[in-house]
């Protein structure tokens, strides 16, 4: 039998339905989790299903209108099958682990349905073949995000948070649909293949620029990453889902497909420097933020920048690689902090957080090692085929190098610091099997996934991973070595010093340390940007108002011209002939003067 | 030769249609000799579906038939006579609990005369169609209440007005085909400069503007609509004021196709008059009945954009709308219908809560408004969406700029409405009957599945649009 790829979202918007009416129905019922659970598991199999057969394009008829179709485009290439594939699998990890994260009753059907709808549109983008499917997906993605984000709206950090994120996430929108718009006047075609295919045309820095705004919204690059962090106010599920294999991974997708364009527009350099300044400034932050989860949202910024590092330097055999191991890494991760801190009364210090659960620390050591790139997880293959990519061109090679150790120091701090004693017990109750074997799954999925990347190395005449680490030896000495001494002076840092001393060095670093922990530099770099958006933000402020009041006034017009044209409607028969005659007259007129 | 034959048989079967128009005239006669009221509705309804399944039949296998240059069943006439049909059966089931006996005959009569004017092959069917319609509806509006016979009365004199003008109409193109059939007109009217033929021009936009609610011909219609009952409104909205754009591009396109350079400019001027008057005067009304009076009144206007850009496009646009208008107002006053005879909720503030008191009312009200405003994926947004495209295709970039400024307008009143619906009230709940249930979730279900997937409808509209040029 043969599988439509579109059947993929078939299970998913069923269940989006049934938590639609259950929650209109009886809101108190706890069925929507399993439901929602054997949804994900089906589009899963479906999937699967997908996976087995070969590759195509499937068009659905959706309207058209004056010569130009509007469809819905799908394709099952290798890269639409990775994505579906990753989302599928982390998918059923996060629905079984929300089982046991989410256990107040009253807003599961709420959390159920923006999740499902979720799933849906990333899986949904993750086939997307052409720019309207893409367009569907874009702005389902960035609404239920927002809602998501949102989701315990009643307190003012995380309504303020879901708003920062829906700003950055409409300017995007915008520029996605003018992108599109562009490409449409320019090439007259939807479909990202037969794009590419196109000859070059020197207006398409136009539509790429757009295209581009769009990507560093979603992929949270450098101006618009700030909403990233923001977005930990959110459940911990959310914040996985979201950082490993969905939204923020859904701009480096399209980035990935349309990569050629962008090659014939000599517009490689700009990818390469957005990436390398966010990924720099990603990997300091970490350094120097408490937060248990917003340390691990500064890291996807970093892995963002590194992606898109990659693709600026036209390695996309590396940026697929990164991008696949990125996903494991950072889901669980997200997985056990959200673990360790319900286990602590929802506090957000790392500093106040123990971590008692064997499990979880196991699985936070071995995300940590893959996340810093340390053999034999599959982290290292991402990094190192980033490090041979970016081989010939020495600066990019120094910085990354750079980032590379201050990203272990970082994720080690993280681990080290939580791992310590602290005073306080943990006497919070909660369900801990759900989201115990969440956890077991993405770790199980870690190990296999490094497996996978070994078996790419040595068979890469039949992988995506074209490397040869025979030739490169010598650059993964130097980078294994490197990110080595990164852990190390984290664990003299970090794990050596107790507590107390710990928050003393912290408060009080030394010029050494207040280099490299405060981020003096980039702090004051953030202020003149800050300073500068903030003076935009104050001339459209009051653009704005000017604006508002025009509009109000022309309001204000309209409702007494409704008033006087009220007039007319006196109820009178013989006034309304009287009008229907003067209307006569008037054509009458009209007519004979023409 | 075997596909002529098929031809020739498919058109010999489309005559079928008059005969089922003609046994609900028959029947709805005979009316008055049953007692049973669920036999009547069933006849009527059952009579109705035959005719719908006929015509989509008949527009799938693309009849083409003319009957003594009276009738012409084809594409454009079929697409009309399935929706009204479908209409009408809406229309039964939202009347079937609160109408007394002598409404079948009427409504059975009303019917004869809508499902004919699409069909019309002359002008003298076209005329006797219109006035058998407008003349039975006011005596269907007409009841012992003052309020009820004043709308009623309001209706008869200015239809009566419009008639005659029409009759007028007719006469100024006599001269130029005998028969009045509609395709003789159009090849002999065709003299340049010939005044006698402008000023039919004017008479019939005028006498059409009546029925399709163009302003200033239009002041009847906030009265009639909130004083009939609203299942009546419903009707008059929903399919009368359908018949007149129907007609209206029948005698354009067909008879006056020659001068569509000529009518295209006074129909866009009158289409934004009537937008901002509808708009304008909607914002500021209190009556929620009144206010969908003055929206379909802006509605029409919006319709009239593709007729004034007088091109395949511009003609698909309108009947799409006409269509999606048909069926969102239908449901609009389907809920106020039951609100208003139940509850007696009249005022805006009387909605203030609604979603809390019955959930099925809040959401389907506002489906309905969203669709209205035109947001998209409901049926409401592609046609709005042809219409200023059709307007910007033409050359009328004003006409489609005004157009989506009076978008604007309209969320004001809209907009106020869901918000009213949707506030907290610790009023008691709501119950729907079921008919109300089934005509409203009809319509909503048309409204978000082909707002989901449009083609087929496009696909018809197109279809109907070119048969007709």
């Amino acid at each position: 039998m043969f599988i439509y790829p579109i059947y993929v979202l078939a299970p998913l918007a069923l269940a989006a339905f049934i938590a639609l009416l259950s929650g209109v129905i009886d809101k108190k019922s706890g069925l929507v989790k399993y439901i929602a659970l054997a949804a994900v598991v089906a589009s899963f199999a479906i999937t699967c299903g997908i996976i087995a057969q070969g590759s195509g394009i499937y068009e659905l008829r959706w309207f058209s209108f004056g010569g130009i179709a509007f469809n819905i485009t799908v394709s099952t290439f290798l890269l639409n099958k990775i994505l579906l594939f990753l989302v599928g699998l982390i998918g059923i990890a996060i629905f079984i682990y929300s089982i046991g994260y989410m256990d107040e009753p009253e807003n599961q059907n709420r959390y159920y349905f923006e999740m499902i709808i979720f799933t849906l549109a990333m899986m949904l983008f993750a086939i997307s073949a052409n720019f309207i499917s893409l367009f569907i997906a874009w702005e389902l993605l960035g609404i239920t995000s927002y809602l998501l984000i949102g989701f315990w709206y009643a307190k003012a950090k995380v309504s303020e948070a879901a708003r920062a994120a829906i700003t950055t996430i409409l300017i995007g929108d915008i520029s996605m649909l003018a992108a599109i718009v562009l490409f449409f006047n320019l090439y007259h075609t939807f479909n990202f293949y037969t794009l590419i295919g196109m000859a070059p045309s020197p207006l398409a820095v136009f539509p790429l620029t757009f295209l581009l705004i769009a990507v560093f919204t979603k992929s949270a690059q450098f101006p618009f990453s700030n909403w990233l962090q923001l977005a930990m106010e959110g459940p911990t599920p959310v914040s996985a889902f979201l950082h490993s294999s969905t939204m923020v991974k859904a701009g480096v997708f399209i980035l990935i497909l349309l990569l050629p364009l962008f090659a014939q527009s000599h517009m490689l350099w700009v990818l390469l420097a957005v990436g390398l300044i966010t990924a720099v400034f990603g990997a300091m932050n970490a350094l120097s933020e408490n937060h248990v989860k917003k340390i691990l949202a500064y890291s996807t910024m970093e892995d963002l920048g590194l992606m898109i590092v990659a693709l600026g330097l036209n390695a996309v055999y590396a940026a697929v690689a990164l991008f696949i191991v990125q996903t494991f890494y950072k889901a669980l991760l997200f997985l056990s902090a959200g673990y360790v801190m319900k286990a602590n009364h929802d506090r957000e210090d790392i500093h106040k957080i123990a971590v008692n659960s064997r499990l979880v620390s196991f699985s936070m050591l071995a995300a940590a090692l893959s996340l810093a790139g340390l053999f034999p997880l599959s982290g290292f293959f991402g990094k190192t085929a980033l490090g041979i990519a970016a081989r010939p061109n020495i600066l990019v090679y120094t910085v990354l190098l750079g980032i590379d150790v201050l990203s272990a120091l970082y994720i080690f701090r993280w681990f080290f610091v939580l791992k310590k004693k602290k005073k306080e017990s943990t006497t919070v109750r909660f369900s801990k099997l759900p989201m115990e074997l969440g956890i077991g799954i993405v770790l199980a999925l870690l190990i296999i996934s490094s497996l996978a990347m070994y078996f790419a190395v040595n068979y890469r005449e039949i992988s995506i991973l074209r490397i040869n680490y025979t030739e490169n030896i010598n650059d993964i000495a130097i980078e294994t070595f490197l990110i080595s001494a990164g852990v190390a002076a984290a664990w003299l840092f970090y794990r050596k010093r107790d507590i107390k001393a710990l928050s003393a060095m912290e408060k009080n670093p030394g010029i050494a340390g207040r280099i490299l922990y405060n981020n003096v530099f980039i702090w004051s770099a953030y202020l003149i940007v800050a300073g500068i958006i903030a003076a935009a933000a104050n001339a459209v402020f009051y653009f704005d108002r000017a604006f508002n009041r025009f509009t109000y006034m022309l309001g204000k017009l309209a409702l007494l011209a409704g008033d006087a044209l009220s007039a007319f409607e006196n109820g009178e028969v013989n006034a309304y002939i009287a009008v229907f005659a003067a209307g006569l007259v008037f054509l009458v007129i009209f007519f004979i003067i023409k | 030769m075997g596909n002529t034959m098929a031809i020739n048989t498919i058109n010999n079967i489309s005559y079928i249609l008059l005969i089922l128009v003609a046994m609900i005239f028959a029947f709805s006669v005979s009316f008055s000799l049953i007692r049973n009221k669920r036999a009547k509705f069933l006849q009527l309804a059952v009579l109705l579906a035959l005719l719908a399944a006929a015509s989509g039949w008949l527009f799938l296998a693309n009849a083409n038939a003319v009957l003594l240059n009276l009738f012409h069943i084809y594409s454009f006439s079929l697409l009309f006579t399935c929706l009204f049909s479908i209409l009408f059966i809406l229309i039964l089931v939202l009347s079937y609990d609160s109408e007394a006996d002598y409404f079948y005959t009427i409504i059975g009569i009303i019917a004869t005369g809508a499902m004919i004017v699409p069909m019309a092959g002359s002008l003298i069917t076209l005329f006797l169609a219109l006035e058998i319609t407008s003349v039975a509806t006011s005596f269907a509006i007409m009841t012992k209440n003052k309020v009820h016979l004043e709308a009623a009365m309001k209706m008869f004199i200015l239809s009566a007005v419009s008639i005659s003008i029409f009759s007028f109409a007719m006469v100024l193109v006599f001269p130029y085909s005998p028969q009045l059939a509609l395709a003789g007109l159009a090849s002999n009217s065709a003299v340049a400069g010939n005044y006698l033929i402008e000023l039919g021009i004017a008479l019939f936009i005028a006498a059409l503007g009546f029925e399709a609610a163009a302003f200033p011909f239009n002041l009847w219609i906030p009265d009639v609509y909130q004083g009939a009952r609203a299942n009546l409104t419903a009707m008059v909205s929903g399919i009368n004021k359908k018949i007149g754009f129907v007609a209206m591009m029948l005698v354009l396109f067909i008879v006056f196709a020659q001068y569509a350079w000529f009518f295209s400019g006074i129909i866009a001027m009158l289409s934004l008059a009537t937008m901002f008057f509808g708009n304008l005067v909607a914002m500021a009304q209190q009556n929620v009945k009144r206010m969908l009076a003055y929206s379909s009144i802006s509605q029409a206007g919006y319709i009239m954009i593709g007729i004034a850009a007088a091109s395949g496009l511009g003609l698909e646009a309108s009947i799409f709308q006409i269509i999606a208008h048909a069926f969102m107002i239908i449901g609009a006053f389907a809920f106020v219908f039951w609100l208003e005879s139940q509850y007696g909720m009249n005022t805006i503030s009387d909605y203030d809560g609604l979603t809390q008191r019955n959930m099925f009312a809040g959401i389907g009200l506002s489906i309905i408004m969203l669709s209205l405003i035109g947001i998209p994926p409901l049926l409401g947004f592609y046609g709005k969406f042809l219409l200023f495209s059709s307007a910007l295709g033409a050359k009328m970039a004003a006409l489609a700029f005004l157009g989506i400024i009076n978008s604007f307008i309209s969320v004001y009143y809209y907009g106020r409405l869901m918000v009213a619906m949707h506030r907290k009230t610790n009023k008691k709940h709501i119950l729907i009957s079921r008919n109300t249930a089934i005509v409203a979730g009809v319509c909503i279900f048309v409204i978000v599945g082909i707002g989901l997937y449009p083609e087929f409808l496009m696909q018809a509209a197109s279809i109907a649009a070119r048969a007709l040029l």
